[in-house]
């Protein structure tokens, strides 16, 4: 019986935690107008990639909202194009090599992304990639070893 | 009011000021920490990609220009000296065939996926074959990639013809700037006969450039 009520004082005690935490999260991902990211939502924020003719960044919302901007150089004309994401799952009879997949559509239903998640740096991960969190993206799928990288990037 | 800690004694106030603390910590994000921002990103890709390069492959086809100094090649020993550079990208699986490190899937025609290097370099070693050198790539974005490669550097439909004794039909380029050279382009089911990856029946497209000095 005392083990009992220690056990359901600590899952009392976990659970609050994780309650208040949460709270927290959305207070001050509203505030600052960002992600705050846990185990398991790896893929939110923001990312980018620079090379010498572009830099592009987007941004994973918690609601499923995308943007996505490109700045074009020597030009640095920057396009904006806002829309919705979906990380879609294995689907029935086709094969998986081809998912997890990060699909963005624009407003106007076009699809901006259609890219197997090869690779997110795990969340809690001290001793990886440098220490930078890195999403690489695979056109086709999961035994491409040509990918594009992204890079979490500073929210605020 | 008073609580023991490992026999140090806080008062009540401190205990919620070090569960505050405990608790601020275990609130952070290890996550949002690992960002980096956009000045230094640069640096941190440069550093990453300086890393990868040395372990990874980075690209699945021959360039035009490579294929037109591979030209220059009538050995296999030259030929073997031309892709020791290049074995981070290329591995040699047997005598006189490369394939591309990196693997990708391939949609056959009838929508199975196959798993493959996107690209081979095969030289015909037979001792009885007459010498060909022949760039197959399994993708048509790499094809159309690689032949607008070669339409940069000057290359001009000559004429087609059945050349280099395979079934297809194959057309011929040339450019002013490589005087004495020869492109030879092809879409065939059939780029060698029983040979390596093309061992059993071919149900992929495959986009086949051999290039040669004219005789």
């Amino acid at each position: 019986m005392r083990y009992l009520v220690s056990f359901i004082l600590i899952f009392l005690a976990v659970a609050t935690f994780l309650v208040i935490r949460k709270w927290f999260d959305r207070k001050k991902e509203k505030s600052q107008n960002m992600e705050i990211v846990r185990e398991g939502e790896e893929h939110l924020g923001s990312w980018a990639n620079k090379s010498p003719g572009a830099l592009i960044q987007f941004r994973l919302h918690r609601d499923g909202k995308f943007s996505y901007s490109i700045v074009e150089y020597p030009k640095s004309d920057t396009i904006k194009i806002k829309g919705r994401y979906e990380i879609i799952g294995a689907v029935a009879g086709r094969s998986a090599n081809y998912y997890p997949r990060l699909i963005a559509i624009d407003d106007k239903n076009d699809t901006l992304f259609n890219y197997f998640i090869a690779y997110i740096t795990p969340y809690d991960a001290h001793a990886l990639d440098n220490g930078y969190d890195k999403m690489i993206l695979n056109p086709n799928g999961i035994y491409d070893t040509v990918g594009y990288t992204f890079y979490r990037i500073k929210q605020n | 009011m008073s609580f023991t800690f490992r026999a140090i004694r806080f008062p009540a106030m401190n205990k919620v000021a070090v569960l505050f603390i405990f608790f601020l910590a275990a609130c952070s994000s290890p996550s949002n920490k690992r960002a980096v921002s956009i000045d230094e990103l640069e640096k941190v890709q440069a550093e990453d990609e300086k890393e990868l390069k040395a372990v990874a492959a980075t690209r699945d086809a021959l360039t035009a220009i490579e294929l037109i100094e591979l030209a220059d090649c009538n050995s296999l020993s030259c030929i073997q000296l031309f892709m020791k550079d290049r074995s981070a990208d290329f591995f040699y699986a047997k005598k006189g065939e490369y394939a591309a490190q990196h693997r990708s899937v391939v949609m056959d025609t009838t929508g199975a996926e196959l798993v493959m290097p996107l690209s081979t370099f095969f030289v015909d070693v037979n001792p009885q074959a007459s010498w060909r050198a022949a760039h197959t790539l399994h993708k048509k974005e790499l094809g159309d990639k690689l032949f607008d490669e070669f339409t940069q550097l000057g290359f001009k439909l000559v004429d087609s013809g059945y050349y280099l004794g395979i079934k297809s039909k194959q057309q011929r380029y040339a450019s002013e700037k490589y005087p004495g050279k020869s492109l030879y382009v092809t879409v065939t089911y059939e780029p060698w006969y029983f040979k390596g990856l093309y061992g059993n029946k071919v149900t992929w497209p495959c986009f086949v450039f051999e290039v040669y000095r004219d005789q």
